[in-house]
Order: C-alpha cells, then sequence, then structure tokens
C-alpha cells in the first residue's frame, strides 16, 4: 500500500491525464452468505483496497486488490480474512459501454484453511450521465469458468454492481458508491456461496 | 491734322477689305498710338473699329476696357462730352470697379469718368465658377463690387424668374459680400436643378436700375450610408429555457441506476437475503436523479446561456449604434455642389 501511495504521489497529474489512467482507494462493507444444504453462514465485515483503471484508445484494464476480514453474524462459523484481486481487460464498444473479461480471485482464510475461488468472467459494463459530473453505471458479469478448492464442484456463477460515480468539478478527484452481489452455484445448487457489499471509493483522474 | 484724319479715314474706307482683316487688338494698338500722337480724331476711329471687330478677332474683356478709357478720353479732347459720357458709361457697366490710370490720363480725363461713375449705378458679381458648401456648416460667399454707393437687392430665383430666397437688401459702397446657406426661404435645400442669382441695383426712390443675374446649377451631394447590421439570427443564439429533454435523461439515468441496484439481488442471487444497505445507495442515485430533473426542469433559465445571448446582442447592438451614429455623421455632412455660369445683365435703362 505505501508503494502503491508514493507511487500516486510521483506520477505527475499529466500523465494521469494523458493515459486515462485512474487510481482509488475503496473500502467495502460486505456480507459473505454460505448455503451448504441446510447449513447457512453470514459473515460480515470491512474489505479495503486500491484499485486501478487505464484506458488506451478503446482499450481498458481494470485492477482491483482488497483485503479484510469478515466474522459471522450469529451461530458456529469461524472468523475468515478475505484476500480479492481482479484483472479485468477489454475494449470500449461504444461511449459508455464496454465489455471485460479476465481472472477474478477470492481467498477466505481461517484456522480451518484456505479457500480458493478462481473465476474467470465476462463482464458488460454501461455508463450514463445523471447531472454534471455524476454517471449511473450498472456492471454485470457471468463466471466462464471457476476454479475452486471445495468438495462440490462448480455449476457457475453471475454477479452485477451498480451505482454512481461523482467527479468534482474542475478536478481530478472522484467517488465511487456501489452495492454489488455475486452468487456462486455449486454442486448441482445444494452449495450457494453469495457476496454482496457496499463500496465507497475516492479515486484520483480524470475521467 | 483734320487733312490726316480725313485721309487715315478715307484710306480705311477704301481698303474695307484690309480693315476688317485688322484684330480688335491691332486696331487697339493703332489707336492708342494715335491718341499718344494726339491725333484724336484717327485714334477715335481706330478705337471705335476696334471695340466694333466681333467673333474670334472681338477684344477680350481687360482690352475692351482699354479701349473704353482712350475712346473716353479721346472724346473729351475732342470736345464731345456727350460722346464720352456714353463711353464711360459703358466703361462702368464694364467694369464698375474700374478706375483711370491718372499717369496715362490727366485730371480732365479723371474727372469727367469720376463725374460718370458716381451717377452710373452698376454692380458686378463675383462668385467661384465651381464650388461645393456643407448645408448647415458653410456659406456660399458671393462678393459683390458697385460703381459708387446705392441700394441693391440680392436674391435667389427659379430659372422661370420665380424668387426663391431674399439674400440682401440695403446699401453697397465699394465691395459687399452677401453669404448665402444653400436653402430657399423655406430652409429648404435647392436640390438639383436651375436657379439664378439676381443683383437689383436701385435709385433713390427704390426704382430697378439695372438688373445682373448670375445663372447656376445646383446638385445635392448625399453621402451614402451604411446598411444597419442585421441582427443575430435564430440559429446563433442558444435556447434560454432548458427543454423536456436533459431534464427527463437525468431522471430516467437515475431511476434507472437506482432501479438496477434495487433489484440486482432479485435478479443476480435470487432467493438471497439480501441487506437493506443496497437501498441506501438506490436512494441516492435516484435521488441525484431527481436533483438533475430538478436543476433541468422545462422552461428553467439556462443563465449561462441567456448570459451568452445578451452578449451576443450587445455585441450587435453596439455595433448598430455605431451605424446610427455614423450615418448621422453622414446625412450631416450633406454638400450642395454650385456651378456658375457668367453673369448676364438685363437690361432696365430707367436711369
Amino acid at each position: 500500500m505505501r508503494a502503491v501511495a508514493s507511487l500516486l504521489l510521483l506520477t505527475p497529474a499529466a500523465a494521469f491525464a494523458q493515459s486515462g489512467l485512474q487510481v482509488a482507494g475503496t473500502s467495502a462493507v460486505v456480507r459473505v452468505r454460505s448455503t451448504i444444504g441446510p447449513t447457512r453462514e453470514v459473515l460480515s465485515g470491512a474489505v479495503f483496497g486500491v484499485e486501478g483503471h487505464a484506458a488506451v484508445w478503446r482499450l481498458v484494464l481494470n485492477v482491483g486488490y482488497g483485503q479484510g476480514s469478515v466474522k459471522p453474524d450469529s451461530g458456529a462459523p469461524a472468523p475468515r480474512d478475505v484476500i480479492e484481486g481482479r484483472l479485468l481487460v477489454g475494449i470500449r464498444l461504444v461511449r459508455g459501454l464496454s465489455i471485460k473479461a479476465g481472472p477474478h480471485i477470492r481467498a477466505y482464510i481461517s484456522d480451518w484453511g484456505t479457500q480458493r475461488w478462481l473465476f474467470w468472467e465476462a463482464r458488460l459494463r454501461g455508463e450514463r450521465t445523471i447531472v454534471g459530473g455524476v454517471r449511473g453505471y450498472a456492471e454485470v458479469w457471468r463466471v466462464l469458468s471457476a476454479d475452486v478448492n471445495v468438495l462440490e464442484p462448480f455449476d457457475g456463477g453471475q454477479g452485477g454492481e451498480a451505482g454512481m460515480l461523482v467527479a468534482l468539478p474542475r478536478s481530478p478527484f472522484w467517488g465511487r458508491l456501489a452495492y454489488g452481489i455475486e452468487r456462486a452455484k455449486l454442486g448441482g445448487g445444494s452449495r450457494l456461496e453469495t457476496v454482496e457489499g457496499v463500496t465507497l471509493a475516492i479515486g484520483y483522474g480524470w475521467h | 491734322m483734320v487733312l490726316l484724319a480725313v485721309a487715315a479715314a478715307a484710306a480705311a474706307t477704301a481698303s474695307p477689305r484690309k480693315a476688317a482683316a485688322q484684330s480688335g487688338t491691332e486696331l487697339l494698338t493703332q489707336g492708342i498710338r494715335a491718341y499718344q500722337n494726339l491725333d484724336y480724331d484717327v485714334a477715335a476711329g481706330f478705337l471705335r473699329r476696334s471695340l466694333a471687330v466681333a467673333a474670334s478677332q472681338a477684344l477680350a474683356d481687360t482690352a475692351r476696357v482699354r479701349a473704353l478709357s482712350y475712346l473716353g478720353a479721346t472724346e473729351v479732347f475732342r470736345g464731345r462730352r456727350d460722346s464720352a459720357a456714353t463711353v464711360f458709361r459703358r466703361l462702368v457697366l464694364l467694369d464698375p470697379r474700374y478706375r483711370l490710370n491718372q499717369l496715362i490720363f490727366p485730371p480732365e480725363v479723371s474727372n469727367a469718368y469720376e463725374a460718370i461713375r458716381r451717377i452710373t449705378k452698376a454692380v458686378v458679381v463675383a462668385v467661384p465658377a465651381d464650388t461645393e458648401i456643407q448645408l448647415g456648416g458653410e456659406l456660399y460667399l458671393v462678393r459683390l463690387y458697385a460703381s459708387s454707393f446705392h441700394d441693391i437687392v440680392v436674391a435667389v430665383t427659379r430659372d422661370d424668374g420665380r424668387l426663391l430666397r431674399q439674400l440682401y437688401t440695403g446699401p453697397i459702397g465699394d465691395s459687399l459680400v452677401v453669404r448665402w446657406d444653400g436653402l430657399d426661404s423655406a430652409g429648404t435645400a435647392l436640390a438639383a436643378g436651375r436657379f439664378r442669382l439676381l443683383v437689383s441695383s436701385l435709385d433713390a426712390r427704390g426704382r430697378v436700375l439695372r438688373q445682373l443675374q448670375s445663372p447656376f446649377e445646383t446638385r445635392l451631394l448625399v453621402p451614402d450610408t451604411l446598411p444597419h447590421p442585421p441582427p443575430p439570427p435564430d440559429s446563433s443564439l442558444l435556447p434560454e429555457r432548458g427543454s423536456g429533454g436533459p431534464a427527463l435523461r437525468s431522471l430516467g439515468a437515475g431511476l434507472g441506476a437506482g432501479a438496477i441496484v434495487a433489484f440486482l439481488p432479485s435478479v443476480m442471487a435470487s432467493g438471497s437475503d439480501a441487506s437493506g444497505a443496497r437501498f441506501v445507495v438506490a436512494g441516492a442515485v435516484s435521488l441525484t436523479g431527481l436533483y438533475g430533473f430538478l436543476t433541468q426542469r422545462p422552461g428553467r433559465p439556462i443563465a449561462a446561456n441567456v448570459v451568452a445571448n445578451r452578449a451576443l446582442r450587445d455585441v450587435w447592438e453596439r455595433r448598430r449604434n455605431d451605424v446610427l451614429q455614423e450615418n448621422a455623421a453622414r446625412r450631416r455632412n450633406v454638400r450642395l455642389r454650385v456651378r456658375t455660369g457668367p453673369a448676364i445683365p438685363v437690361e432696365s435703362e430707367n436711369q
């Protein structure tokens, strides 16, 4: 994190403007819900991270990293640390509409071991100006394949995120408020993993 | 002497072709030479013939004045006072300003001329042949020179004689300058046309003794005015009141994004017990759309466009005022061109 902050301070603003480079610090309140047969576990907590976005011509690149911990709302499940990362590459189809694809990993680390989820996702994102520098956006994705170290075989997954981006007038700073939810189905529906969260991000870089 | 004069006259009569072939200038020279030789009869013959020469051989006005001077003096010395008076009167009428040179002519002649000049009331007009005056700013100068003190009337008439404006009524001594502003008695500029400047010399009882008319043509020179700049076309003006489009788009985008947030769990994770936090996000996005609708609602004045349009109109207004001022200045600068012909005496021999 410190290295990223140093890099941000040393990078001239003009470089951000010319390359369409944006970076942001994120904080998310997440809720993880696992339904395995009759058993149901709900954990919630906060995840903090950074994310970056670059756009060159029509190509777009999204990277993100976050880590935090979730604790059970009730019942027996043990607290877990959450580490999450993604790398998405895509193209802008038209103004305000782009498609992306890439890996999305998530790991739950607890005393019982580490649960690794690797999703290969395809995403569709749309944006539209609401008023002034405020834009609404929605992004939906579908899991194309997955590699999960749990007992149940992976059947499929999908997710979505929507919210708004607020760009301050004549300033490179911007903010994002979003709600996202994703679900993975395993073992013919015997196991459902649902992660939802509200994300607040503060970013730097011209849109 | 008498024999010589008779012989010269006989010689002239005997060879009329030769005499006719002589120019007025040559006859004048011979007449003056004869005068200087005290051969007054011969001088009178040559001088009268020099004045009688017509057409291209005729004397110019200056030479004619000289011929009349010598002829008048000759008649004085010949003892023909009546003839001298007639000649001197012709001289005064020809050039009222003329004075005999006392180095050439003795007092006897000068006194006879001055006596005639005092009783002969004549005026000569001197005006520029072709000039322009600015109406309302400049004056047309009519310079008058009189033979002797008397009353005159100066007027502008139409070509047919109808009076347009009386410029001066009163006495004239040696000279007088009458100023005319180019207008008639009603204050209207004399537009293109032919007119006359009529100068009437009056006797002591106010009767017209003699009139001199100077025909002239006028032409109004009105400068072109600039066309008014056209007002800015509607296509160049920005809409000053918001239409419904942007407002509805904002509202649609906000409510749409809010609805997506609210229904995202139902679509992506049906059956899940999604948290109510999403409604906070959905509400925030929807309120933003509502804010956008309200700030861009139909009919709402668009301040930036109002300012931009006002600047555009102000520029046009300034340019229009500049043109109005320039045109007003040009209209004030209307000039009257006056082209004058030679003065023609209108004889009314009442003296």
